[in-house]
């Protein structure tokens, strides 16, 4: 059941910057910035669109929930061990995707924004 | 020669063509489409609550963990329904789907601009049967036709952080979904 128009815009991520698949035993940032909208939240789903089980009983982040730098833009680290700041667990899981969904924003097909939309960048780091 | 690469020819043709037919047919024959999997827990035109997604299952994938949301299985067969919801002090949306799912109108409480998202929705033809002086009043009555005489409308508040979520639930516990030739339930 998609997100309706009115509502909102979700983009989905499977892969790093580079490609690579996302593998939930490895540390993944994400750095930058969203599109503006007004909420936007962030959640982790394994490749049947389920939630993943946590510790934490963490499964994605709000734009409210997020710590920040001074400029306004985040860092959050996507891995399997705990980790200061934005932290979230991948439950160890071997595939997941990442959903952005941004709710009342002026982002969508018709704007043809394109390269524009500011983005966070996503690269993987180490894996263990 | 030229009458093997015409049956090889046609031969494709044929293959794509059924093709195209399945892929577009998909939709329709779908067994556990959402408006299916809705159907033993939502009551036609009742506002019911979704169980939230968690790791052990979900009502349907991909649901956003973040939001509230309760669905009302609207049935136009024997008149209009009246749909109304408060709207919560993050964000809350009301997405119109037809009965294969797909999405025909959104709204959502600033777009609504009230402290309620109220409105009547209703079948083209049932539109056209309004009477003259009730089109006239329209203006403050938000009126959506749906395309289909069955679908869901799903209403969904944000919890902008964890502790939000019983405000988020007790938005979307307000909302009421009921056909308008009945009075009004008394709550």
């Amino acid at each position: 059941m998609p997100v309706g128009l009115g509502d909102g815009v979700s983009f989905s991520a499977q892969t790093d910057d580079n490609g690579k698949f996302f593998d939930g035993r490895c540390d993944v940032m994400l750095t930058g910035n969203t599109p503006t909208a007004r909420f936007w939240t962030l959640t982790l789903y394994d490749a049947a669109g389920n939630l993943v089980a946590n510790s934490v009983n963490r499964y994605g982040f709000t734009s409210q929930e997020i710590l920040r730098r001074a400029d306004g833009s985040f860092e959050i680290v996507v891995a399997p061990r705990a980790s200061s700041g934005n932290w979230l667990p991948t439950g160890g899981v071997e595939r997941y995707l990442l959903i952005l969904r941004l709710y009342d924003t002026a982002v969508g097909v018709s704007t043809r924004a394109g390269k524009e939309v500011p983005m966070p960048l996503v690269k993987t780091l180490d894996c263990r | 020669m030229t009458r093997w690469l015409l049956l090889l020819f046609l031969g494709v043709l044929v293959g794509a063509i059924v093709h195209l037919i399945t892929i577009m047919i998909l939709p329709w024959t779908a067994t556990q489409d959402a408006y299916l999997r809705l159907s033993p827990i939502a009551p036609f035109n009742t506002v019911v609550p979704m169980p939230a997604p968690t790791p052990d299952g979900a009502l349907m994938p991909f649901m956003d963990p973040a939001f509230a949301g309760a669905v009302c299985r609207y049935d136009l067969s024997r008149g209009p329904v009246k749909f109304s919801v408060p709207v919560s002090q993050a964000y809350t949306s009301v997405s119109f789907y037809t009965r294969n799912d797909i999405a025909f109108y959104a709204i959502n409480d600033r777009a609504a601009g009230r402290r309620n998202i109220e409105l009547d929705l209703m079948t083209t033809t049932q539109r056209a049967d309004l009477p003259e002086e009730e089109d006239v009043t329209a203006a403050d009555q938000l009126i959506v036709e749906s395309p289909t005489t069955t679908g869901l409308i799903v209403i969904r508040a944000l919890a902008p952080e964890p502790g939000l979520m019983p405000v988020a639930r007790s938005t979307i516990a307000a909302a009421q979904c009921r056909l308008k030739s009945e009075p009004s339930a008394a709550r």
